[in-house]
Parts: structure tokens; C-alpha cells; sequence
């Protein structure tokens, strides 16, 4: 599942860069694999290692409950995500209970943009981060004119 | 879980590590140009 986010952003990055916005994807792996696992999957991502989760709640992201193992979207994303090809794989040694989540924060250092997974699989959408993408590009060629 | 952050809020600033290994501050990716942050479930 995670894998398909950072897909998603890998896929993305040369656009959100070309308009001067940075991608950056916090991981729980340790640096190493954090490295490989970037390497691998998205090499323009900036790709940060926090295995003590301390930044996941700092940013107050949650984690999964029982609940979210019946919800039907958890699944449908499940399906969606097996359908593009991906094999959900084991967590290994990290929290296969945490969720994710994504943030869009300007230079002022406020939140523009915040999206929380609610489920295993929930991603925000794309569109919606390049409006915000787009909509700061604006305000930077007003900011140079 | 406290409140979640929204729009308007301040980030909050904290240390963490890179690919290489480096301690790095959250801000720095922010501090010259905006920044999407994608916080990641597991690998697998």
C-alpha cells in the first residue's frame, strides 16, 4: 500500500517540481532501507527515515483500529491497488498498524494542505495537491512580477 | 490522538534522518520552497 503512494508521487515529482514545490516522503525504515526502498521505487522523492515514529505524532497521524479492517473502503483501496499490480507485503519489523497521511506546507512553514488516511490504502487525491501545487505557482510569478 | 492538523496551522519542526544517514530538521525542506510531506505506512 505503501508502495503505491510513493508511486503516486514518484510519478509526480518532475510536475510538483517544475512549479518549485519539493516532494519529500517520511518513512518508518531505518536509513538504509529507507535508501533502497527509494532508490528503487522513486529516486526524485526526498526520502527521510523515522523508525521511532516520533514524527508521525508529532503530526498526529493515527493508526489503525478494528474498525478499519471492516471498512469497506479499506478493502475496495485493496483491490484497486492488487489490480494495479501491487503485492501488499509484510511490514517486517514496522508498525503495520500506523496509517499514513500528507501534508502540503508552505515556506512560512504553515499547513496548506492536509490529508489523513482514514483506512489502509487511502491516499489523497492527486488532483488535489496539484491545486494547491498550481494555485502557489500563481502566487510566485505574482511574488516575482 | 489530539487534534489533527488543518490548514493554517504551523508544522511542526522536528528532527529526522536522511537516505545518507544525516540528521536533518523537518523545516529545511520547507524553508526555501513548498513541500509536499508524505508520511508512509510500512514498506511491504
Amino acid at each position: 500500500m505503501c508502495q503505491a503512494m510513493l508511486d503516486q508521487l514518484a510519478q509526480n515529482t518532475g510536475w510538483f517540481n517544475e512549479r518549485g514545490v519539493r516532494v519529500a516522503a517520511v518513512t518508518m525504515g531505518k536509513p538504509y532501507e529507507a535508501k533502497m526502498f527509494c532508490a528503487q521505487r522513486s529516486p526524485d522523492v526526498v526520502c527521510l527515515s523515522n523508525p521511532d515514529q516520533s514524527a508521525y505524532q508529532a503530526y498526529r497521524i493515527g493508526k489503525i483500529n478494528a474498525q478499519d479492517v471492516i471498512n469497506p473502503g479499506s478493502w475496495s483501496a485493496w483491490v484497486k491497488v492488487m489490480g494495479r499490480g501491487f503485492k501488499p507485503g509484510s511490514p517486517g519489523s514496522q508498525d503495520a498498524q500506523q496509517l499514513g497521511a500528507t501534508f502540503i506546507i508552505g515556506t512560512t512553514g504553515k499547513v496548506l494542505l492536509a490529508h489523513y488516511n482514514k483506512y489502509m490504502g487511502d491516499h489523497p487525491e492527486m488532483k488535489k495537491l496539484q491545486a494547491v501545487a498550481e494555485e502557489l505557482g500563481k502566487r510566485n510569478v505574482v511574488r516575482i512580477a | 490522538m489530539s487534534s489533527k492538523l488543518k490548514a493554517g496551522d504551523f508544522a511542526p519542526n522536528l528532527k529526522v534522518v536522511n537516505a545518507d544517514g544525516e540528521t536533518i530538521e523537518l523545516s529545511s525542506l520547507w524553508a526555501d520552497k513548498p513541500v509536499v510531506l508524505s508520511f508512509l505506512r510500512h514498506f511491504g
